[in-house]
C-alpha cells in the first residue's frame, strides 16, 4: 500500500511576506515537499478558509510552519488553532522566533503606534482621527475587527513550540533540511533549531584580526578591503552574536550582518550579547557613546525575544 | 553525581548575632530549603568542635555540599576549605557567607530587616551550592632551568643564583663581550668601587677563593658547570608555555675559536682595518679583530663582520699562532628548552643629538656621560686623563648638564633616576684626581634619594664643584678660542650666566636598550609607554611579568643604580626558583573552559584575554575554535565576560550559578525598600563590603551582595537578568580601573555599564538605577553610602514593575 502522505500547512501572523517566498526560494526542491506531502493550508497561495482548519481533527497536521510574529488577537487565535490541530508546530523564520522587525513595535503601545500610523505619518490623510476599534456599532449591526495587542510576542511565548528555523527569511539550505527532517521524520530533540550552533563569524570569509575597536564607523565611511573582518574596521557587524546558517551571505557583500538569525543556541539576549562583546573590545570610553541606536542596532530583530521585552512606557 | 545533600552551619559567634538576628527563624527557614538535609548552629565552625561536626556530617556522608556562614571571615574560611578536604571533600564544594559583616554589622538598627537578609543570603548561598562541582588539581611539568638574555650586571647576577641553585643556566648576550652598560661605568657611586665588582657564585669552583664580592674576571662564575654562556647571541623566537619554553637563539659567528685564542694580540697589529672604537665612546680606533679590554669575557679576540675583509686580506688567519681564526664561521641557531625567561636588558643613553641647542655630534667637546666614563677609565682611549676630543688637550674647565632629553616635555617626560648621582661621581673623580679642574653642574633639581646619595653630594660641594640650578639654553661655539659657552639662567640667584667650558658633558636620558620591544614581541610581554619592560605590579611583582615563567631583571623595567639592580636580579632568581623548583607546576582548575560546539570562531576572547591564554586551534580542517590554556588561564572569567555565543563557562563560577544566586537573593525582601543587587569582585569590590561591616557602617538591609571572580565576568544580561529578577537598582563593585586584580576586568565592565545605562534609556528604564563603582579594601565608607543613596534614588524613582514583562 502506497503510504499516506504527510499532511503540511504554512501560515503567515505578523510579517512580511518574505518567509512565504523563502519556501518557493528551495527551487526544484519544493516538488519532493509536494510529492511526499499535502499542504492543507497556506492562505498565501490556496485557497483554505479557516473554518476548514477547525474543521480538522486535532493533530491532523503532520507539520504546520508558521511564520510572523502574534501582533493581533487573530494572530493568536490562529497560533493556538492551528498548534491543536498540528502534531508538530515549526517557528519559521526571525518573526515567528524572535519578534524581528515587528517586534521593534515593542519600543511603543498601541495608543501611540496607532498615533503614529494613523495620524502622524506625513502620508496619512485622516481628518476624523479615525483608529481601528475592536467593536464598531453600525446600523446595520456590530462589526468585530481582531484587537490589536500593545505588545508584539514571538510565537513560542504564545504556544508551545517544537521547532525553531529562524533568519529573515530563513537560510535556503537550513529550509531544505528542515523539510528533509520532517519528510524522513528524522527529528531532533523538541526545541531544537535548524539553524547550525554556531555564529555567523564561523561561516564568514574575512579574515579577523587583532579587534581593537576605537571608532564606531558606518559602512559608506570605511574604504573596505573586502577582505579584513568589518569589525576589525570599525563596523558594528552583529556576526559574532548572531546564529549561523546563511552562510554570512551579508559580509560576503559587503554589508554588516545585522543579526536576523537571532541568538546563538546559548544566548537569551542576542543584544546584550552584542553589546558585551563590543564594550569588550571598545579602547576607549568615547566608543561607548558612539552606540546612537542601541535597540536598532543589536536589537533590531529579537527585541520581542529579548530579556526586556518591550519598552518600559510611562503613563 | 550524587543526589545533592547540602549542610548548613550557621554560626552565631558565640551569641554575638543573636542580638541582632533571630537564629531560631533563620533556622527554622534553612531547615524547609529544599535540598538541605543538615543543618547545625553553634558558636564558631572554624576550630574546635563546631569544626568536628562539619567533618563528621561530611565523613558520615550525611552533606555532600557545604553551606557555612561564619562570623570570622577569611582565615576561617581557608581553615574551613583545608578541614573538609581532608574530610574527603572537595573544598570547591563549599559555599561560604559572612553574616556578621555582611548583615547583622551594617543592619544592626533594622534587626527583623537584617533576619530577612540573612535568609535570603543563605538561599542564594544554598541555590548556589546545589550547582556547585568538584575541581580537581593540575599539574604541569617544569623545567628547573632559565634563559637569562642580557649579559650586564642583572643578567651575571641573576644566573649565578640560578646556577647556585642547581639549574641549568644559559646567559645570553648580544655584544661579543659581557659586561654591559656597567663595564664601560668604570666606577659605581656611592662607594666609588669598580664597576666589574660582582658577587661570587657559591658553587664548588675549584681554585677561587671565596670571599663576598670579586671582580668579574676572577669571580669564577664563568666556569660554574651548570652555566652556559653565549655571547653574540640573540633571541629569535620563543615558543611553548611557563615551566617549558622552547627558545630559539641565533648566534653571530665570532670567527675566533674561543678555546683556542690566547690572547697574544699579534692579529691586531696586522689587521689592516681601523674603525671608531664605540665602547671607548669613539675617542680611539680599535681593529676589525679586537677585545675590549683584556679583563673581559670571553677572554678571546672577536672579528667585527661588518668590517673584515675575511678572505681579502686573512692577514689574521696567517699570523695566528693557535690557529684560532676561523673565516668560514656561519651564524648558528641553538634551541633550547628553559623553565623560565629573564629578560635583563638594561637601558642605554638617549641620542643626545636630538637636542639641537646642545649641539651634540656636531661639537666634538660636547659629550655624554657615559663617553665621560670612558675617558675617567684608566683601561679607557685617553689612559683615565679627560680631555678635550677636538685635540685630545687635558679638559680644565668642564660643564655638566643635567636632564638632557629627560624631564623634558618633548622627548622622555621621566626622570631617569641615576643621572644626578652619576654626574657627581664623575665631578668628584675628577676633582680628587686633577684639584686645579673647574667644573659645575647645571641641574634642574638634584635627586640624592639614595642611601649615602646626599653625603655624596654634600662631598662634592665641598669639594668646589658648583651647582647651577637652571637648565641651558644653548651650547655656543667661540670659534677663535674654540672655548664653548655654556648659556644658563641660574634660577636661585636670578642671573645669567655665559659658562665658559673646555668639556661639555651631557647627562642624557635613559631609554630602554636596542631591540626592547622586539624582545618584548617575541616572548609575548608587555612593554609601557616609555618602552621599558612592563613589571607585573611595581608594588608587589616588581620583577614578574604576565607571563608566568617570565621575570626582569634590573634596568630593563626602568633606569636603576647598581645596588637596586643587583636586589632586582636576586628578586627575579627568586621568583624563577620559586615557580620551577619542585619539577611541575600546580594549580586548581578554577579555569575557564569553551564549548567547541558554540564557539563561533569571532576571535574576540583571544583578544580580551589578559593572559593570553587562549588560542585558537583548527577542527575539521576547516572551522576554528578556541581553546583555553588550564596552565596559563588565570580564573578571571573575562572572556566569559566577552563570549557573544555564551560557549565559555568559568567552572568554578558558572552562569547558572550565579543565576540561581541572584534569584535567591532578590526573592526575599523583608525590608519596605527597594531591592538592589550589589555584584562585587572577590578582589577589592568584595573588600571594601567586608570592611562596611566591619567598620560597622551603616546601610539599608535591602542591599544584597553576590560575589564573583572579576567583574570582567559579567556581561549585559546579567545585569537585565537581576532587574527582572526583582532587582530595583543593581550595582557593580569593581577594584580601580588600573588597580584590577586581572587587569581589565574593571576597565571592560566599565563599558559594559555605560552601554548598558545608554541601552536601558531607550527602554524606558532610569539609568541611573544601574551603577559602578571602583573601590579598594579601605573605603568600605564608600561602599556603606553609595549604598544608601542608590537607595534613596530608588525610591525616589518608584517601583520598575513593568520590566521584561509583557
Amino acid at each position: 500500500m502506497e503510504k499516506e502522505k504527510l499532511k503540511i500547512a504554512f501560515y503567515w501572523a505578523a510579517s512580511c511576506g518574505g518567509c512565504e517566498i523563502a519556501v518557493l526560494d528551495i527551487n526544484e526542491k519544493i516538488l519532493d515537499v509536494v510529492a511526499a506531502a499535502d499542504i492543507v493550508f497556506w492562505p498565501v497561495a490556496l485557497d483554505f478558509k479557516y473554518k476548514d482548519v477547525e474543521a480538522m481533527p486535532d493533530k491532523s497536521i503532520d507539520a504546520c510552519f508558521f511564520n510572523g510574529a502574534i501582533r493581533t488577537e487573530e494572530n493568536e487565535h490562529i497560533a493556538k488553532l492551528l498548534r491543536r490541530k498540528s502534531k508538530i508546530l515549526v517557528a519559521f523564520g526571525s518573526c515567528a522566533c524572535d519578534g524581528c522587525v515587528v517586534g521593534l513595535a515593542n519600543l511603543w503601545d498601541r495608543e501611540t503606534v496607532f498615533e503614529r500610523a494613523y495620524s502622524e505619518t506625513p502620508s496619512t490623510n485622516n481628518p476624523e482621527g479615525t483608529t481601528p476599534k475592536t467593536l464598531l456599532e453600525v446600523k446595520e449591526g456590530k462589526l468585530k475587527l481582531p484587537e490589536f495587542y500593545d505588545t508584539v510576542k514571538t510565537l513560542s511565548q504564545t504556544v508551545d513550540v517544537d521547532y525553531f528555523i529562524s533568519g529573515c527569511p530563513p537560510p535556503i539550505p537550513c529550509i531544505i533540511q528542515t523539510f528533509q527532517a520532517i519528510l524522513t521524520n528524522n527529528l531532533p530533540p523538541k526545541g531544537s533549531s535548524f539553524l547550525p550552533n554556531k555564529s555567523i563569524c564561523d561561516e564568514c570569509p574575512r579574515e579577523k584580526k587583532d579587534k581593537q575597536l576605537s571608532e564606531i564607523k558606518r559602512i559608506y565611511e570605511i574604504d573596505d578591503d573586502f577582505k579584513t573582518c568589518l569589525l576589525d574596521q570599525g563596523v558594528i557587524c552583529m556576526g559574532p552574536a548572531t546564529r549561523a546558517g546563511c552562510g554570512a551571505q551579508c559580509p560576503n557583500v559587503n554589508m554588516p550582518c545585522t543579526g536576523c538569525n537571532g541568538p546563538g543556541p546559548r544566548v537569551t539576549d542576542q543584544g546584550a550579547a552584542a553589546l558585551s562583546a563590543i564594550a569588550s573590545i571598545a579602547t576607549n570610553p568615547e566608543v561607548i557613546n558612539q552606540v546612537v541606536d542601541p535597540i536598532g542596532t543589536f536589537y533590531k530583530y529579537s527585541l520581542a525575544n529579548s530579556i526586556l521585552r518591550r519598552k518600559v512606557m510611562k503613563k | 553525581m550524587d543526589q545533592v545533600q547540602v549542610g548548613v552551619f550557621l554560626s552565631d559567634g558565640g551569641n554575638q548575632l543573636t542580638k541582632i538576628l533571630d537564629y531560631n527563624a533563620i533556622t527554622e527557614f534553612v531547615k524547609k530549603v529544599a535540598g538541605v538535609v543538615f543543618v547545625a548552629r553553634g558558636s564558631e565552625f572554624w576550630r574546635g568542635q563546631g569544626l568536628q561536626t562539619m567533618v563528621d556530617a561530611i565523613r558520615e556522608g550525611k552533606v555532600n555540599r557545604v553551606v557555612v556562614a561564619e562570623t570570622l571571615p577569611k582565615l576561617s574560611e581557608v581553615k574551613i576549605a583545608n578541614a573538609i578536604e581532608d574530610a574527603g571533600l572537595n573544598h570547591y564544594l563549599m559555599e561560604f557567607i559572612d553574616l556578621k559583616d555582611h548583615c547583622a554589622s551594617p543592619h544592626q538598627k533594622t534587626p527583623s530587616e537584617a533576619t530577612e537578609k540573612a535568609k535570603a543570603m543563605l538561599l542564594g548561598a544554598i541555590e548556589r551550592a546545589k550547582l556547585l562541582e568538584p575541581l580537581e588539581k593540575l599539574e604541569f611539568p617544569a623545567l628547573k632551568s632559565s634563559l637569562v638574555v642580557g649579559g650586564g650586571i642583572a643578567g651575571m647576577q641573576t644566573a649565578i643564583d640560578l646556577a647556585d641553585f642547581g639549574f641549568e643556566v644559559s646567559l645570553i648576550e648580544k655584544e661579543p663581550f659581557l659586561g654591559g652598560l656597567a663595564a664601560q661605568a668604570g666606577r659605581f657611586f656611592p662607594t666609588d668601587d669598580c664597576a666589574i665588582c660582582i658577587q661570587s657564585p657559591s658553587s664548588d669552583i675549584k681554585t677561587i677563593t671565596h670571599t663576598s664580592r670579586k671582580c668579574v674576571y676572577r669571580s669564577g662564575f664563568t666556569e660554574i658547570p651548570n652555566l652556559n654562556i653565549l655571547t653574540n647571541s640573540r633571541v629569535v623566537a620563543v615558543e611553548g608555555v611557563p615551566g617549558n619554553y622552547k627558545v630559539t637563539v641565533e648566534k653571530t659567528p665570532r670567527y675566533v675559536d674561543e678555546d683556542k685564542c690566547v690572547q697574544c694580540d699579534l692579529c691586531t697589529a696586522v689587521c689592516p682595518v681601523e674603525v671608531p672604537d664605540e665602547h671607548n665612546a669613539r675617542l680611539r680606533t680599535r681593529k676589525a679583530i679586537y677585545i675590549n679590554v683584556p679583563h673581559v669575557h670571553p677572554p678571546t679576540y672577536v672579528i667585527d663582520g661588518s668590517v673584515c675583509k675575511f678572505h681579502d686580506c686573512a692577514k689574521c688567519v696567517d699570523i695566528c699562532p693557535t690557529k684560532a681564526v676561523d673565516l668560514d664561521q656561519r651564524s648558528e641557531k641553538v634551541t633550547m628548552s628553559v623553565g623560565s625567561i629573564i629578560v635583563a636588558t638594561g637601558f642605554k643613553e638617549f641620542n643626545s643629538s636630538a637636542i639641537k641647542e646642545y649641539h651634540y655630534g656636531e661639537y666634538p667637546d660636547v659629550v655624554t656621560n657615559l663617553e665621560l666614563a670612558r675617558m675617567i677609565d684608566g683601561f679607557g682611549p685617553t689612559g683615565g686623563v679627560v680631555v678635550r676630543p677636538s685635540n685630545m688637550k687635558p679638559a680644565k674647565k668642564i660643564v655638566m648638564i643635567q636632564c638632557v632629553g629627560s624631564r623634558d616635555q618633548r622627548y622622555k617626560p621621566y626622570c631617569s633616576s641615576i643621572c644626578c648621582m652619576i654626574s657627581i661621581k664623575h665631578a668628584t673623580l675628577i676633582k680628587s684626581a686633577y684639584p686645579n679642574s673647574d667644573i659645575t653642574i647645571c641641574y634642574i633639581d638634584i635627586r640624592t634619594t639614595g642611601r649615602e646619595h646626599e653625603y655624596y653630594y654634600e662631598k662634592a660641594r665641598e669639594m668646589g664643584i658648583k651647582f647651577v640650578k637652571g637648565r641651558p639654553t644653548e651650547i655656543l661655539r667661540d670659534p677663535e678660542k674654540g672655548k664653548l659657552i655654556v648659556d644658563v639662567e641660574d634660577a636661585l640667584l636670578s642671573r645669567f650666566l655665559e659658562l665658559e667650558a673646555d668639556l661639555v658633558v651631557l647627562a642624557p636620558a635613559m631609554i630602554p636598550a636596542d631591540g626592547a620591544k622586539k624582545l618584548a614581541e617575541i616572548i609575548g610581554i608587555e612593554t609601557e609607554e616609555d618602552g621599558f619592560f612592563k613589571e607585573y605590579n611595581a608594588k608587589l611583582r616588581p620583577t614578574e611579568t604576565k607571563l608566568k615563567g617570565v621575570y626582569i631583571a634590573g634596568g630593563a623595567t626602568f633606569p636603576k643604580d647598581a645596588p637596586t639592580t643587583s636586589l632586582h636580579a636576586h628578586s627575579a632568581a627568586m621568583k624563577a626558583v620559586k615557580f620551577l623548583h619542585t619539577g611541575k607546576i600546580v594549580k586548581d582548575q578554577r579555569t575557564a573552559v569553551i564549548n567547541e560546539d558554540y564557539c563561533g570562531d569571532c576571535e574576540f576572547c583571544p583578544v580580551t584575554c589578559p593572559y593570553g591564554a587562549i588560542t585558537l586551534e583548527q577542527k575539521d580542517g576547516e572551522h576554528f575554535v578556541a581553546k583555553v590554556s588550564d596552565l596559563l588561564c588565570e580564573g578571571c572569567g573575562i572572556c566569559v565576560g566577552t563570549c557573544p555565543q555564551n560557549a565559555i563557562e568559568l567552572r568554578h563560577c558558572r552562569t547558572d550559578q550565579m543565576q540561581a544566586q541572584m534569584k535567591a537573593l532578590m526573592s526575599i525582601n523583608g525590608t519596605s525598600k527597594p531591592l538592589v543587587l550589589a555584584i562585587c569582585c572577590s578582589e577589592c569590590g568584595h573588600a571594601a563590603v567586608d570592611s562596611s561591616g566591619m567598620a560597622k557602617m551603616e546601610y539599608p538591609a535591602n542591599v544584597r551582595v553576590m560575589k564573583v571572580p572579576c567583574v570582567g565576568i559579567l556581561q549585559v544580561h546579567q545585569f537585565l537578568d537581576a532587574f527582572k529578577a526583582g532587582a530595583q537598582g543593581v550595582m557593580v563593585v569593581g577594584c580601580k580601573i588600573d588597580g584590577c586584580h586581572y587587569e581589565v576586568g574593571s576597565q571592560k565592565t566599565e563599558k559594559k555599564v555605560e552601554l548598558t545605562k545608554i541601552l536601558l534609556k531607550e527602554y524606558g528604564v532610569e539609568p541611573e538605577r544601574l551603577e559602578m563603582l571602583n573601590m579598594v579594601f579601605i573605603e568600605g565608607d564608600k561602599f556603606a553610602e553609595a549604598a544608601q543613596m542608590m537607595t534613596e534614588r530608588l525610591e525616589k524613582l518608584g517601583s520598575l514593575q513593568t520590566f521584561g514583562g509583557s
